[in-house]
């Protein structure tokens, strides 16, 4: 007989199929780890106070920051100057105000902890960091790392050129200060000494309507141009504002700080970042603690985590508002759901009468005033959050604000 | 060999006067036997019956003076091979083969006049029947070798070939056996099979995975062969299936060697449809996965790159499609495939822990036919048939996805918004050129792509690879005991992984490995005690490890590439497999293996006492082109021996030792679309396993029969390749600095049952192993684990494997399968630390945690059609259930700090369970 035809057909196919993601509970982990130095210094070329803080890996589980106290730190630069930081807070260890890094000297960081293990940076050389040329954004559209969906937004760019510089790699740090306002500004307070609701125009503060908030980037951001044909990185994303975000409701400073870092800095941060940041593919890297610039001069074996950056720096500001995005799609989002005053509940009205009891009873908790009716003889109250902007925010205006 | 001409003439009484009477005179010299007959025709007024094609180019050399018919006739037949057969005033020519005219012991009309009596059931003329009485070829009594040469109690070789009756496809791995005494063996890729059998009378069985079950009854005179045509078994029943294999299990002298016919897929659960033959591999013993859907098999402890996988003899590089989901082998175009993971023969080599040899169907040589197939997941078609019937065939096949589908219906997983795509093609031409040399050219093309997240796996967004082979073969027999082949492939692997979420930094980086390989193999079967197998090969690489270039017009990417690496392998190796007596097998096999890597290259130079790295680079060194960088060589020695024990049972030992000479880099527990390959070199020395191992084998006989099985072994490795924490692979011109070399060790114990017979049938496997690594340099950075040896991130201890099918009656079959393996090491965080404005994570040593162990069951359930033989149309529909309970087996947990704060998350590929009804048929 011979081999037949063969056929086959799958006539139904019921695969549901749900591969899947979800949260892990990591402080079922219970075993942990020798507590490791870890190094956060960063010395730049500007005049300032530099901190550097010493501390010890913690347990998963807890919060609890543990520095490390009683160190003698020193920066040794290539010339053979030490200078020696000065303990000022436990696990920090700050320069004179107004010490700065030369551009083109070379320093390492020693420290000597107080069990008597001695640790010492490789010698880095301080680049100066070229100008930021530009810095842009614009609305798209943008995938969620952690989920995937698309999230809307505007996202900021900076373009740069080192054609000048010796450095090519670079970390970025952001640092946003958006405008924050309440939609039912309060226009009373109640005095508590005199036990009497003043009127804010009769005071300094004017409006408790707007405030700042800021934000500042909690990752590791790098770049380069190792890759690249010439010796500028353009339209390099650094900062993405989700349209739901309150950040760009009004109005938003950006401020960009590029700082030139040496070549293994910045491949220390690139894997550290890898490290930190990847994971959930079937192709998962394999995970291990990656180690800096520092080394264990008393005990080899032992690793330190950080590292010890020598960088120039330089930065960008720029502002952005919402309605220059409008025309692109830009969505102002619903702020302060909240505050909504048909929902029931939210508001208290109170009589002249009652303002004493009222304020000395738990009802005014979280409490303030937005307005008096004059009609009706009652001090409207809404939640504080929708009433005071410094609850959410702080309302001095900063210095560089336009 | 043609068809054993078997003639059954009655003598009738009349003799011709003419013959009795007329004498012959004439003088030959080097006459054409053709002329003589007709003399001979002429004169004695007789007529012979013969084929032109024997006698055309015999001559005849003699001088008859007043000679008698009976004379001349023994004088002119005495010197070749024909036989004659004077029956009243005709005369049969026969060739090689006498004729038998008598019933009884008769006289055998060859010029022997004379005949030794053979003791030990020879046959008689009777037992000869022609085939248009109706007579089956079981009933029929078939000679082997010459009569003339008979002698009583020796034991000589017969050969032969196994094929489909009708379409002449060879049968791969049929089991060919004698009774008694018990002597079986299997025939290879081209249905070819030798055997030493005593002469005398035997019933000479042969089963196999597809075929029905046959036995021929035969007469051994002398060395000679034997060609056997079987019936394709409708339905290939389980008790086939395994029975097949079921004293090889103690006979065979090798170790490790398994198995797999393409129909025994249907045993094993389906995931989407798609039957799988190297995912069946993975239900036997000692063969490990690293977690669902993950590409890549550890044999035995050994690394994924350690398994050699070829298609008709052809590696190929990458043998997974869609993330390692499904096999790049098309069960439609496939044979069966053969395993070995320890006892590895000589004639393999080049990688360390297994070989997994592919076979290709032979297409069919009579008939055109067209297979099709659809999946869930997967389509494809088989077009064969012949070019010139019953010489040359071909075979044309595909088969593609559509797998978007699929990923549409992944929700909230890694491949959600994403797209994948694959197809392969195969090709092959088999052509009989004559009865002793046959070719055959078979070419592999398939193609893979898809689309992540570019943050999802290490910063690409694009990735697409390919794989195309070639094979040619040319099979050449020199006479029964002696045939060789030689064979050419080719190989190449190629990937293309690209990124272009950013306009500006858009670029894809292209990867490219091939190697050009001849080989000449040789068997020889020396008596009834000695096979020799012996050869030569060659292979050249070429590697370009990674050409960057820029993508769009937008990109500020610059191109640029990594040297690319050349090398030479070559090895020549001999092997023989001696069986002094029935109780002793043993092989012996030496290998030799020669590596260079070749210029032109630019190679750093790095201070010698300084850890490698790119601060200490002092040189660059320019080789030339052909210039050796660095060559290595030394032998592998292969041994392995069986005793056999009463009651069917025996013992094996056995030790291997292999090198390897190309790596991949891997830098994750599963192997990804970006693992490279390179060349050993100046900083990578080639990998070396010893792995000896000793078994137990013990077969119980009745309705009932098991097998059991009981293997130890103990691998060490040198020079593991592995890496430094972080580093980056891709397109990395200093790999050299961020690899890691050591020693590894594994070991383990492999238990397993196996039921052939009876109602309930299958097979249960339970591996305890373990997999070590040791990575101790010089310099703190070249530490891991300070320096000790660490579990490797595919050390399962406990490994269990059942596979079990309950007929409930001849058409239901129910089967159930369960899965139970440790989970794989991996590495946590065991603490936390603040940078900057973020959290990081202080991790463990490396894999010093498991994931949850894998547990996981799956239902199948067959309805077969009627068993009518006659049916147009054969059919059987399978519903089957991957992973019954549901479990949520955990393929990953791994930990993110998401905006600053370290967050945990687990992965699970298949977390509900996955039913599928498939209708399968067969015309």
């Amino acid at each position: 007989m011979m081999r037949g035809n063969k056929n086959k057909i799958n006539l139904l196919i019921l695969a549901v199929l749900f591969a899947c993601i979800e949260p892990y509970d990591y402080n079922s982990i219970d075993i942990n780890g020798d507590p490791l130095l870890v190094v956060d210094a960063v010395l730049t070329n500007e005049a300032k106070v530099h901190n550097i803080l010493l501390s010890y890996t913690y347990g998963l589980g807890t919060r609890d920051l543990t520095t490390v106290d009683g160190a003698i730190v020193s920066i040794e630069s290539g010339d053979g100057n030490i200078v020696t930081l000065t303990e000022w807070q436990p696990g920090n260890y700050a320069t004179a105000s107004t010490y700065e890094g030369i551009v083109g000297e070379s320093y390492r960081l020693r420290i000597k902890t107080k069990n008597g293990h001695e640790y010492l940076s490789t010698e880095q050389t301080l680049n100066a960091a070229p100008p930021i040329d530009s810095l842009y954004g614009r609305y798209l559209q943008l995938p969620s790392k952690e989920s995937g969906e698309l999230l809307n937004g505007v996202q900021l760019f900076i373009d740069t050129d080192w054609s000048d510089y010796e450095v090519s790699t670079f970390r970025y740090v952001w640092e946003e200060t958006y405008e924050w306002r309440v939609p039912y500004a309060s226009s009373y307070f109640w005095d508590e000494k005199t036990e009497t609701a003043i009127a804010r125009a009769t005071t300094d503060l004017l409006s408790v309507e707007k405030c700042f908030r800021g934000d500042t980037s909690n990752s590791l951001l790098v770049g380069s141009s190792l890759e690249l044909n010439k010796p500028k990185l353009t339209e390099f994303p650094v900062h993405f504002i989700n349209e739901d975000d309150p950040n760009l409701a009004f109005k938003t400073a950006v401020n960009i700080k590029q700082y030139a870092v040496s070549t293994d800095t910045y491949q220390y941060y690139k894997r550290l970042k890898e490290n930190n940041e990847s994971g959930g593919s079937l192709f998962d890297k394999q995970k291990g603690n990656i180690v800096g610039n520092i080394e264990a001069l008393t005990d080899p074996q032992e690793s330190v985590m950080g590292n010890f950056e020598v960088s120039g720096v330089s930065s960008k500001l720029a502002f952005f508002e919402s309605r220059n995005f409008l025309a692109e799609g830009f969505n102002i989002p619903p702020l302060f759901r909240g505050c909504n005053i048909s929902i029931n509940g939210i508001a208290d009205s109170i009589p002249t009468s009652d303002l004493e009891n009222y304020f000395s009873s738990y009802l005014s908790a979280g409490k303030g005033i937005w307005t008096f009716d004059l009609a009706l003889g009652l001090y409207v109250m809404l939640p504080e959050g929708c009433t005071d902007c410094r609850i959410q925010g702080n309302i001095e205006v900063p210095n560089f604000w336009e | 060999m043609r068809v054993l001409l078997v003639i059954f003439i009655l003598i009738t009484s009349v003799s011709s006067y003419a013959q009795m009477t007329a004498r012959f005179t004439e003088n030959y010299s080097e006459e054409s036997l053709a002329s003589v007959i007709l003399d001979l025709e002429a004169q004695f007024k007789i007529k012979f019956f013969y084929d032109i094609n024997w006698i055309d180019t015999v001559k005849v050399s003699d001088n008859f003076v007043n000679a008698s018919l009976d004379t001349v006739l023994h004088q002119v037949f005495s010197s070749n091979k024909l036989n004659y057969l004077l029956s009243g005033d005709q005369v049969y020519i026969s060739y090689q083969k006498p004729i038998i005219t008598q019933f009884g012991i008769g006289k055998f009309f060859n010029g022997e006049a004379t005949y030794e009596p053979i003791k030990k059931g020879l046959i008689f003329a009777k037992e000869y029947q022609k085939e248009e009485e109706g007579i089956n070829q079981q009933e029929k009594v078939f000679e082997v070798g010459d009569r003339n040469q008979f002698t009583i109690g020796k034991t000589v070789p017969i050969a032969g070939y196994v094929r489909q009756e009708g379409s002449q496809i060879p049968v791969e791995g049929a089991f060919i056996y004698l009774e008694s005494p018990f002597i079986g063996t299997t025939t290879d890729a081209t249905g070819f099979y030798t055997l030493n059998a005593p002469t005398g009378r035997h019933i000479l069985l042969f089963q196999s995975l597809e075929m029905k079950n046959t036995d021929r009854t035969i007469v051994v005179f002398s060395e000679g062969t034997l060609n056997v045509e079987m019936e394709v078994d409708v339905i290939a029943l389980n008790e086939v299936t395994v029975s097949s294999d079921r004293d090889i299990n103690i006979d065979q002298s090798q170790m490790g060697v398994t198995r797999i016919g393409i129909e025994e897929t249907k045993n094993v659960p389906v995931l989407l449809g798609e039957r799988d033959i190297v995912k069946a591999a993975t239900t036997t013993s000692g063969v490990q996965v690293v977690g669902e859907g993950a590409a890549g098999i550890n044999i035995r402890g050994g690394k994924a790159d350690q398994n050699l996988f070829m298609i008709d003899g052809a590696p190929i590089y990458n043998t997974s499609h869609f993330f390692g989901f499904f096999s790049v082998f098309n069960s439609e175009a496939v044979e069966g495939m053969e395993l070995f993971k320890g006892g590895i023969p000589a004639k393999y080599g080049g990688r360390l822990s297994s070989v997994f040899e592919v076979t290709t169907r032979v297409p069919n040589k009579e008939k055109f036919s067209l297979n099709g197939g659809i999946g869930p997941v997967t389509s494809n078609l088989l077009l064969e048939g012949p070019i010139i019937k019953d010489k040359t065939s071909f075979m044309l096949g595909g088969r593609a996805t559509y797998s978007d589908f699929v990923l549409k219906q992944l929700t909230k997983s890694p491949f959600a918004n994403q797209e994948a795509a694959f197809y392969d093609l195969i090709v092959k031409m088999d052509h009989k050129i004559d009865e002793k040399n046959t070719l055959s050219a078979t070419g592999y093309y398939s193609f893979d792509s898809f689309q992540l997240d570019s943050d999802s796996l290490l910063g690409y967004s694009d990735f697409s690879y390919t794989n195309s082979n070639f094979s040619i073969n040319w099979k050449h027999q020199f006479n029964d005991i002696f045939d060789g082949t030689l064979r050419f492939t080719g190989s190449r692997y190629r990937y293309n992984i690209g990124y272009d979420a950013l306009a500006t930094q858009a670029f894809d980086i292209n990867y490219d490995i091939s190697e050009l390989a001849g080989t000449a193999d040789f068997n020889y079967y020396l008596g009834d005690k000695n096979y020799f197998n012996f050869g030569m090969t060659a292979k050249r690489y070429q590697v370009n490890p990674g050409v960057r270039e820029s993508l769009g017009e937008l990109s500020d990417i610059r191109y640029d590439e990594i040297n690319p690496e050349q090398g030479i392998e070559s090895a020549i190796y001999f092997s023989d497999q001696y069986e002094p007596s029935k109780q002793i097998s043993l092989y012996a096999g030496l290998r030799y293996s020669l590596f260079s890597n070749l210029g032109p290259s630019e190679s750093y130079q790095y201070a010698s006492d300084k850890p490698l790295s790119q601060d200490f680079i002092v040189d660059t060194i320019s080789y030339q082109k052909g210039a050796p960088i660095a060559t290595y060589h030394g032998p592998e020695v292969r041994l392995s021996g069986r005793f056999s024990l009463p009651h069917l049972s025996s013992i094996k030992a056995s030790y291997n030792r292999s090198r390897q000479y190309v790596h991949m880099l891997v830098n994750s527990a599963s192997l990804a679309p970006t693992d490279i390959w390179r060349l050993s070199g100046k900083y990578i020395a080639p990998q070396i396993a010893d792995l000896i191992s000793i078994g137990y084998y013990k077969n119980t006989v009745g309705s009932n029969a098991l097998e059991f099985s009981a293997e130890v072994y103990y691998k060490w490795i040198q020079n593991l390749v592995d890496f430094k924490v972080g580093s980056d692979l891709q397109f990395n011109k200093n790999i050299e600095t961020d690899l890691l070399q050591g020693a590894g060790r594994s070991y383990g114990f492999e238990l397993s049952a196996k039921k052939s017979n009876g109602w309930f049938t299958g097979w249960m496997n339970y591996t305890l192993s373990r997999s070590l690594i040791k990575l101790d340099g010089d310099f703190a950075e070249e530490r891991v684990n300070g320096g000790a040896f660490f579990r490797t991130s595919y050390d399962r201890p406990h490994y269990l494997n059942l596979v079990t099918n309950y007929k409930l009656t001849r058409r239901y079959i129910l089967s159930l399968n369960v899965i139970y393996a440790t989970g794989r090491p991996v590495t946590y965080p065991i603490g936390k630390w603040n940078y900057s404005n973020f959290e990081s994570l202080q991790y463990s040593d490396r894999n010093a945690f498991r994931i949850p162990d894998y547990f996981r069951i799956d239902l199948g359930f067959n309805i077969e059609g009627s068993h009518k033989v006659k049916k147009l149309a054969h059919s059987f529909w399978t519903f089957s259930i991957y992973n019954l309970t549901g479990r949520d087996n955990v393929y990953s947990i791994f930990f993110k700090t998401v905006d600053g704060t370290v967050e945990g998350y687990k992965m699970t590929v298949f977390s509900k369970m996955i039913p599928t009804i498939t209708y399968n048929f067969k015309i």
